[in-house]
């Protein structure tokens, strides 16, 4: 754990959407973040975990082959220090609900605006960093 | 899934209203939702399609006239750098998006038994005129009309969900 909060994040986008992945790269950019690694499906985020060790994923629900949920529980279990916010449209309380189960820290529901995406992201880093 | 057909099209087809305005600044100046019982669906230019829930399945489908993906997609990636190589490609991306958001959001808004309703990916179909179906069934049909042209939200799914 270091002793400053960090003001620039090394970020892996997983989305099987190349548009969505496109805003959310510019997205972090803009955020002052750099995006280090992009996967298109969950089996994809857990094979490049490990080589891209991001400091932070944003992950997807619906996607072909694994989905983000099962994704997650794969990447936190192997992990434990792995931060993961899900971006994605489900709305539902217990989407919500098996999400922060399976060890996500953030919840983002598309549509957002940047400030909804950094207020996540703050709230991640002010847990492990207060 | 205890979700009625009735109730799902008429939360999707308000949420499709206000992501609209909201998203892309188009305004929806007139709806008409039916029922219908036919075994063809007449298509528009690109089509994006997913199902709802497990089994019963229920299956969404957004069919969208040319002029009007066109102008969803230039609003939609008005902040990116598109090359013209990648156009089609995102503006297929951006029809599986739109419906992906929408129905995502749409379902918060239904009652289930503690579980959550599972959504597929998206399918995007373009260049088809049709999808038949063997035997006449019934589908919900909203078509929604802008001034840069109009969409078509079908919902179908087995007879049973019609009934609640």
């Amino acid at each position: 754990m270091k002793d400053q909060k960090p003001t620039s994040l090394n970020f892996m986008i997983v989305d099987d959407s190349g548009i969505t992945t496109k805003k959310m790269a510019k997205m972090l950019e803009e955020l002052g973040h750099n995006v280090v690694g992009v996967a298109r499906t969950g089996r994809e985020a857990i094979e490049q975990y490990m080589t891209v060790n991001p400091d932070m994923v944003t992950m997807d629900i619906t996607m072909p082959d694994m989905d983000g949920i099962e994704a997650t529980k794969h990447i936190c279990r192997e992990y434990k220090d792995a931060m993961i916010i899900m971006v994605t449209s489900h709305g539902q309380e217990q989407m919500v609900i098996d999400a922060i189960k399976a060890g996500a820290l953030g919840y983002v529901i598309k549509p957002f605006k940047p400030e909804t995406l950094k207020a996540s992201i703050d709230r991640i880093l002010d847990k492990f960093w207060r | 899934m205890s979700i009625s057909i009735k109730h799902l099209m008429d939360i999707i087809s308000k949420r499709a209203v206000s992501f609209l305005n909201d998203e892309t600044r188009i305004i929806v100046d007139r709806q008409d939702i039916k029922l219908l019982e036919i075994n063809r669906l007449e298509l528009n230019y690109l089509t994006s399609l997913v199902t709802v829930g497990t089994s019963p399945h229920i299956f969404v489908i957004f069919s969208y006239e040319k002029k009007l993906i066109e102008k969803i997609f230039e609003v939609y990636t008005e902040e990116l750098d598109i090359i013209p190589e990648e156009r089609l490609e995102y503006m297929e991306e951006t029809a599986g998006d739109v419906l992906n958001i929408i129905v995502g959001n749409a379902i918060a808004k239904c009652q289930n038994d503690g579980t959550a309703i599972s959504l597929s990916p998206p399918i995007v179909i373009s260049s088809a005129e049709s999808i038949a179906k063997s035997r006449t069934v019934k589908f919900f049909i909203n078509n929604l009309n802008t001034i840069h042209g109009n969409m078509s939200i079908f919902c179908v799914c087995p007879n049973e969900l019609f009934e609640v």
